[in-house]
């Protein structure tokens, strides 16, 4: 009977895990367009250091994870160069910046979310 | 145990004594001994608090060996003779920063011309190579200051308050007595490894 139970809680389970999205992204980004290339050093960090598509540029929040900045302060690399461009969440027109290592942020009405991606390094070869 | 004249000694823990430090130490932060210390480097919290950072090295991981709060108040929250992460795990080229004519060779040439994301990784295998002073510091040859400011964007943090730059610079007079490390061995985070450019820009140490 206990057996039986524990297989039923199981089958309830397994169609609510295969719905949640890996992060937030995946419910909210439509519309995601690269619009422009920013470098403090063009030697250092060049157009093609960060060249992603609209497709690529969308794929990167998607794999991404949302973090606080204190993440990336301590953990992750912050790169001289970006890409940046528009995207929409919930129907709301946001800026958005992908760094050539892989942090990127997304601005939307005065609100900055920071992100970054540890499994995106085929959208930056 | 070392003994300056007049000033701070270091106790056979690795603790710097004197009336100016609070020593409040987390094992937590500690990760192995500290072989040497060759260099400092002056990092900020992007924390609005010390009490935040505290928090934080209650549960481990990252640290540094001092903490500044913004009324001055100096911590010692890591023994001298034990590694913190503080460095990051990519360090910068120092031959490419200061003096790029003198850095090239064939090894070079073939790593900038990588993207940036592989050339980092291997610039840091190349400088790894090299002893400190030909290289920019690591954790098993630094110690770390924290100053507790907040990022407020992607190239900016806090201003460090005139009491925090106070007690830095006697921090790191004091340091500079106990293990010769001179002006030159002492850097902004951003400077070594690939950080916020505005972190500790507004430190001042001399």
């Amino acid at each position: 009977m206990e057996i039986a139970y524990k297989y039923i809680l199981l089958l309830m389970f397994i169609p609510i895990v295969s719905c949640v999205p890996r992060n937030e992204a995946d419910i909210f980004i439509s519309q995601v367009y690269v619009e422009d290339f920013q470098t403090e050093n063009m030697n250092d960090c060049k157009p093609s250091d960060v060249d992603l598509n609209n497709d690529e540029a969308e794929q990167f929040f998607l794999r991404s994870k949302k973090v606080e900045y204190k993440i990336i302060h301590d953990h992750y690399n912050v790169a001289p160069c970006y890409i940046e461009g528009i995207l929409k969440v919930k129907n709301k027109a946001c800026d958005w910046k992908i760094q050539a290592s892989a942090v990127g942020s997304i601005a939307c009405g005065g609100e900055l979310d920071y992100y970054v991606c540890d499994s995106c390094d085929d959208l930056f070869d | 145990m070392s003994k300056i004249n007049k000033g701070s000694t270091i106790d056979k823990d690795g603790m710097l004594i004197d009336a100016k430090v609070k020593l409040k130490r987390y094992k937590t932060i500690e990760h192995g001994k500290l072989p040497s210390v060759e260099a400092i480097l002056v990092h900020q919290t992007d924390a609005p608090t010390a009490q935040h950072t505290f928090n934080a090295y209650n549960a481990g991981g990252n640290g540094a060996h001092f903490l500044i709060a913004k009324n001055g108040d100096i911590y010692q929250t890591a023994s001298l003779s034990k590694r913190c992460y503080h460095v990051g795990r990519l360090i910068k080229s120092k031959c490419l920063t200061l003096n790029k004519a003198n850095c090239k060779s064939p090894a070079m040439t073939k790593i900038l011309a990588m993207r940036w994301g592989g050339m980092i990784k291997a610039l840091d295998t190349h400088e790894r190579t090299k002893t400190y002073p030909n290289r920019y510091p690591v954790n098993s040859d630094s110690v770390g200051i924290e100053l507790v400011g907040k990022h407020i964007d992607d190239k900016t943090y806090e201003k460090v308050t005139a009491k925090q730059n106070s007690s830095l610079q006697w921090l790191v007079t004091e340091l500079n007595k106990h293990f010769s490390v001179g002006a030159s061995d002492i850097y902004r985070h951003p400077a070594v490894s690939y950080k916020n450019p505005g972190e500790a820009s507004s430190a001042k140490w001399k």
